[in-house]
């Protein structure tokens, strides 16, 4: 595993991501990726039955934009990362009461972009996924970012750069 | 700790900022670049092809129909009249 800082040229210190496999790219660049890839989109709708693909790539698309918007506020320092990762709570393990999130927030957002914080302001990510109405531990690609997120806090609490009894994992996100 | 944490961080550049300039850039075409996707997939499940097989009849790279397919590629009028050709489907509309 490496970790890279991922504005390095323009907001060094703040925003890293792992690389997972030599021949990968970097979690963030490597979800975003497959978030703008009409193929992968529709191949994704089709293997979970999604019906309107093109609201869904819509939807997608949307979402990434925002992202996109956000990190160049970030790295315009409009506006604090620490304001945008929230921790990862119970909420991603037990079903939402999707009613409450629409009125509050508005639309239901799919993109989720885990990260584990290391100081304030200063965020490792670890990976991402699309995140139907399910739980965390109902949906296998969220179960494989829930397992990536504790090996690299393991990892890190090895190092001596985490506390073990801290809440570390944290979860990307737009209101 | 951010000091120790940043003794495991690698040299290696990332091209992240510049990916997201592009995005950015490229939105005002986007939908529309997408929409020639969603058109160009359909037909070739429709026609049975592989992409590999589309590139064939395309003559070019398979690494452009990878692009062309992926849906932000700011496709040329050349390359729209030659996939409507290739796959027999209408993409380009004059208003």
């Amino acid at each position: 595993m490496k970790i890279v800082d991922i504005f390095a040229e323009v907001f060094p210190g703040h925003l890293y991501a792992v690389i997972l496999d030599k021949d990968l790219e970097n979690e963030f660049d490597r979800n975003i990726e497959n978030w703008t890839s009409v193929e992968f989109l529709r191949n994704y709708a089709s293997v979970n039955k999604i019906n309107d693909q093109i609201s869904f790539i819509k939807n997608i698309t949307k979402e990434v934009g925002e992202i996109d918007d956000v990190m160049l506020r970030v790295i315009n320092r409009d506006v604090e990362l620490n304001y945008f990762f929230r921790p990862l709570s119970n909420s991603e393990f037990l079903d939402k009461v999707l009613s409450l999130q629409k009125g509050k927030f508005g639309s239901q957002k799919f993109l989720r972009i885990y990260a584990i914080k290391i100081e304030s302001n200063c965020f490792l990510i670890t990976g991402g996924a699309i995140k139907l109405k399910r739980t965390m531990q109902e949906h296998p690609e969220t179960m494989k970012e829930l397992y990536t997120l504790h090996q690299v806090k393991s990892f890190l609490i090895n190092q001596g750069i985490l506390d073990s009894d801290a809440i570390n994992e944290y979860v990307f996100e737009i209101n | 700790m951010k000091e120790k944490f940043q003794t495991l961080v690698s040299p290696e550049k990332t091209k992240t900022y510049q990916r997201i300039k592009n995005r950015i850039a490229n939105k005002p075409h986007l939908e529309i670049s997408q929409a020639i996707a969603i058109k160009v997939l359909d037909k070739l499940d429709e026609l049975g092809w592989s992409q590999k097989e589309f590139a064939n009849q395309m003559s070019v790279s398979p690494q452009q129909v990878s692009k062309i397919v992926r849906g932000s590629e700011n496709l040329t009028l050349e390359s729209l009249v030659k996939i409507e050709k290739v796959l027999g489907i209408q993409l380009l509309v004059l208003a």
